[in-house]
């Protein structure tokens, strides 16, 4: 536990304090923005019309017209740094170039390289960025410490999960194995982005056998999916009790990892989306569980982890954002509504049981949710 | 200032284009809003040394119109194209509405000379980025069209179906794999480029992702004439012959109206006049074989000279072939595909199609032979007088032996649109 966990909790009680919303509508959508500044430029042999050009620092649009009879390009320079440019515009149009600019002088190369140059001045600070938007460090420690418990609960739970399915393999119960496989993996699943930062623990624990160059016979394959294939496809618990045994002294030791770890808002940030693209890229062909066809356990598990993060952040993302934080809950919504067609007791039927539509469905609405996740760490303010 | 180095650099990517622009037809800005129409050349080509060029084929095609651009606009069809084939997953017809309004808006975005927001460093950019800065002109149209299946019960369109319009059924030669036919929506890209269509695609996808699925998808091209000429190509399919030498004037109004577009007094419902029907059919072509057949043969089965596109017994590729003067197949077989095709029977002028297709190529099958064809698409008014007809001509042909379609569908190509505060397959949802 860290030292500053008190303060931390204490901030985060005293709920999300934000120090500036902005307008962050930029990202994505074709709609246009509009009351951006609009500054008309022409560029032909004789330069920029006009030479000299004031602006206020911000997004600006400058409407640059070839009026030349070559291809033509403007360019603001700061120093010898470009700062943005637009190139080849054929002759007689007109390029809608959009821009954000800080205060300060700039050089502006008007068609040609060599052609007379203009000056661009721009008045005001540092342009006010749509993801400026930012979080006070106090609650974002927050946010972290309720982060950091629930994995650690997680990893707990992971470990009471998994004994049944082990000590079922060890005492060679096959059916009762089988019947354990599923339940033993959504903790796991739950907070797979953090636990795969710990790559020894990741390929011993769930890695497929595709990744090992001997494939399914590849004595390194080993864990969760080793034990699958033993239990499904070879139909017996022999041999499988040393990988069982083995894979409850890496959850144990996993949970001990993620005891000491600090999880950065960023991390926490990124995991959300991450979780969703995990299961869109390769969770939504049955290839996780292609013995047990237990996959549904393991998607909704992410579904439910990448869940857990978006509501830890929920008052910062409502207060900066109501009606992304809808989007986000349509999306998983949506995604929800095809899962729980699925659902069968306390569990899921098994991958084959997936209609061809609602399979579609779900690849559909499983990308445009991590669509929209994957504005998550920005806004927050986060580098991702 | 910048650095030396740095002017090196630009001054050799000027040089560049400046030569490939010099190689290429003049264009001209035309209209106060300087923007260049491509429904045909502006000026005609010149190589004088001096003139300024923009590169060939870099035209904004209006995407608003009373027929979707893309069809016979622009006159010369552009070299890259790309088919994708949808499943529509939203559930209701709103969430479709939202969708054909979504892809109308990018689609009309990214026809225009669009210079999209470099975006904000903590966001995933707005758009993919790889054609830079700027998307046009690239002589880009995005065609949207609709399945039989669309009609089906989900959003309570049967009573609005074209009356044609139904699943394309399996022909006698036709070994149809399910992953490259049919799909309730049907959007194709057509620009200069393979990187400029795939960049449309990724960016239109990007707004429709919860209720678009791919089902399948098809990059196609041809060679780019070296001068654009509207109505006239030297392009050949991948058999070696030119093909679509004897399609419809695209430029003839009138004949547009008689042979592709939907018209009042049709029979087919109000919302569709203006569109047309479309086939699509993905041909692969045994190319290791017909490269070892012998010219006579080639020649024989397509029906015209491999070397001048000239009908055979004919000396130019602009000839008509003469099949009245030839009623034995003595110069012209009688199962010549060019004869199967268009017998120029009384009557069978109205079984004339529209042509726009491009050649594939996607590598190879399991025996080693390189998977390559014909994306065929054609348009009509008239399914049963157009396709069917001339495609139950050619059951049986000779060239059969050579080619196997795999894959297509039957669409529905939705009427244009008035403006910009109109979307593709407004007509279709407002009935």
């Amino acid at each position: 536990m860290s030292k500053h966990r008190h303060a931390r909790v204490a901030a985060f009680a005293a709920a999300a304090l934000i120090l500036a919303a902005c307008d962050v509508s930029t990202s994505g959508g074709a709609s246009g923005g509009g009351g951006d500044a609009r500054i008309a430029v022409t560029v032909n042999d004789g330069g920029c019309q006009p030479s000299s050009i004031e602006a206020a620092s911000g997004r600006v649009v400058f409407e640059v017209t070839n009026g030349g009879s070559d291809a033509g390009e403007f360019e603001i320079l700061s120093g010898d740094r470009v700062v943005d440019e637009v190139e080849n515009i054929v002759p007689g149009f007109v390029v809608n170039f959009a821009t954000h600019l800080d205060g300060g002088d700039y050089e502006l190369v008007c068609y040609q390289l060599h052609s007379p140059r203009g000056t661009l001045a721009v008045s005001g600070g540092v342009a006010v960025r749509p993801s400026s938007a930012v979080v006070d460090a106090a609650t974002l420690a927050g946010y972290q410490d309720v982060y950091e418990t629930y994995v650690r609960d997680q990893a707990a739970e992971l470990v009471t999960q998994l004994e049944p399915f082990v000590a079922a393999v060890e005492a060679g119960d096959l059916e009762a194995a089988k019947a354990a496989y599923a339940p033993s993996r959504p903790a796991w699943e739950r907070i797979e982005p953090v636990a795969e930062l710990f790559s020894d623990l990741d390929t011993r624990m769930d890695a497929r056998e595709e990744d090992f160059a001997g494939g399914v016979e590849d004595p390194e394959f080993v864990g969760w999916h080793r034990l699958e294939k033993g239990l499904w496809a070879d139909g017996t618990t022999d041999g499988l009790a040393p990988i069982a045994a083995s894979l409850r002294t890496d959850a144990a030791d996993l949970q001990g990892r993620l005891a000491e770890m600090d999880i950065e808002p960023r991390v926490i940030a990124r995991g959300a989306g991450e979780l969703i693209e995990e299961v869109a890229q390769s969770k939504l062909t049955g290839e996780e569980d292609r013995y047990s066809e237990a996959d549904l356990y393991s998607i909704s598990a992410n579904v439910d982890g990448s869940r857990q993060i978006v509501s830890i952040l929920r008052p910062t993302l409502e207060t900066l954002d109501a009606a992304y934080v809808q989007g986000v809950d349509d999306a998983f919504a949506g995604v929800d509504e095809v899962i729980g067609r699925y659902a069968n007791g306390d569990g899921y039927q098994p991958f084959s049981a997936i209609s061809d539509d609602d399979l579609k469905a779900l690849q559909a609405r499983m990308a445009k949710l991590s669509e929209v996740l994957a504005e998550l760490p920005g806004r927050l303010g986060l580098e991702a | 200032m910048t650095e030396p180095g740095e002017q090196d650099r630009r001054l050799s990517r000027r040089r560049f284009l400046a030569a490939a622009a010099g190689a290429g037809a003049v264009a001209v800005a035309g209209g106060t809003a300087g923007v260049l129409v491509g429904t045909g050349l502006a000026a005609p080509p010149t190589r004088e040394p001096g003139t300024q060029a923009a590169l060939p084929g870099r035209y904004i095609v209006p995407f608003d119109g009373v027929h979707q651009a893309g069809i016979v606009r622009p006159a010369v069809q552009q070299p890259a194209s790309l088919v994708a084939a949808f499943d529509v997953v939203a559930t209701d017809i709103a969430g479709l509405r939202r969708t054909l309004e979504e892809l109308t808006a990018r689609s009309r975005l990214l026809a225009s000379a669009w210079s999209p927001d470099a975006g904000d460093q903590l966001y995933p950019p707005p758009e993919s980025g790889v054609v830079g800065s700027t998307t046009g002109p690239a002589d880009l149209t995005v065609t949207i069209s609709v399945g039989a299946s669309l009609f089906d019960d989900r959003f309570g369109l049967g009573d609005r179906r074209p009356r044609q319009l139904t699943e394309m059924p399996v022909f006698p030669n036709d070994v149809i794999d399910p992953g490259l036919a049919h799909g309730d929506l049907l959007v194709q890209v057509s620009t200069v480029d393979r990187v400029s269509a795939i960049h449309a695609l990724r960016y239109l996808q990007v707004g429709v992702r919860e209720s678009l699925r791919l089902r399948w998808l098809l990059e196609g091209f041809l060679r780019p004439d070296p001068v654009p000429t509207p109505g006239h190509t030297t392009t050949r399919n991948l058999l070696g012959f030119k093909d679509g030498t004897a399609n419809p004037p695209g430029a003839d109004d009138t004949l547009m109206d008689e042979l592709v577009w939907i018209g009042p007094g049709d029979g087919e419902p109000g919302w569709a006049v203006g569109g047309s029907y479309l086939a699509v059919r993905i041909i692969r072509m045994f190319v290791e074989r017909w490269d070892r057949t012998a010219l006579s043969e080639q020649e024989g089965i397509i029906g015209r000279t491999k070397r001048t596109g000239a009908p055979l017994g004919a000396g130019r590729e602009e000839d008509e072939p003469d099949l009245v003067g030839d009623p034995d197949g003595d110069t012209i077989p009688l199962d010549a595909h060019i004869r199967l095709a268009n017998p120029q029977t009384p009557g069978s002028e109205r079984n004339r199609i529209l042509r726009r297709g491009y050649s594939y190529s996607r590598g190879f099958d399991d025996a080693g032979l390189l998977d390559q064809g014909l994306l065929f698409l054609a348009y009509q008014r008239d399914l049963a007088a157009g396709f069917m007809t001339v495609q139950g001509r050619l059951d049986g042909e000779p060239l059969e032996e050579y080619i196997r379609p795999v894959g297509g569908g039957f669409f529905f190509t939705l009427p244009g649109t008035a403006d910009a505060s109109s979307f593709v397959g407004q007509g279709l949802l407002e009935g």
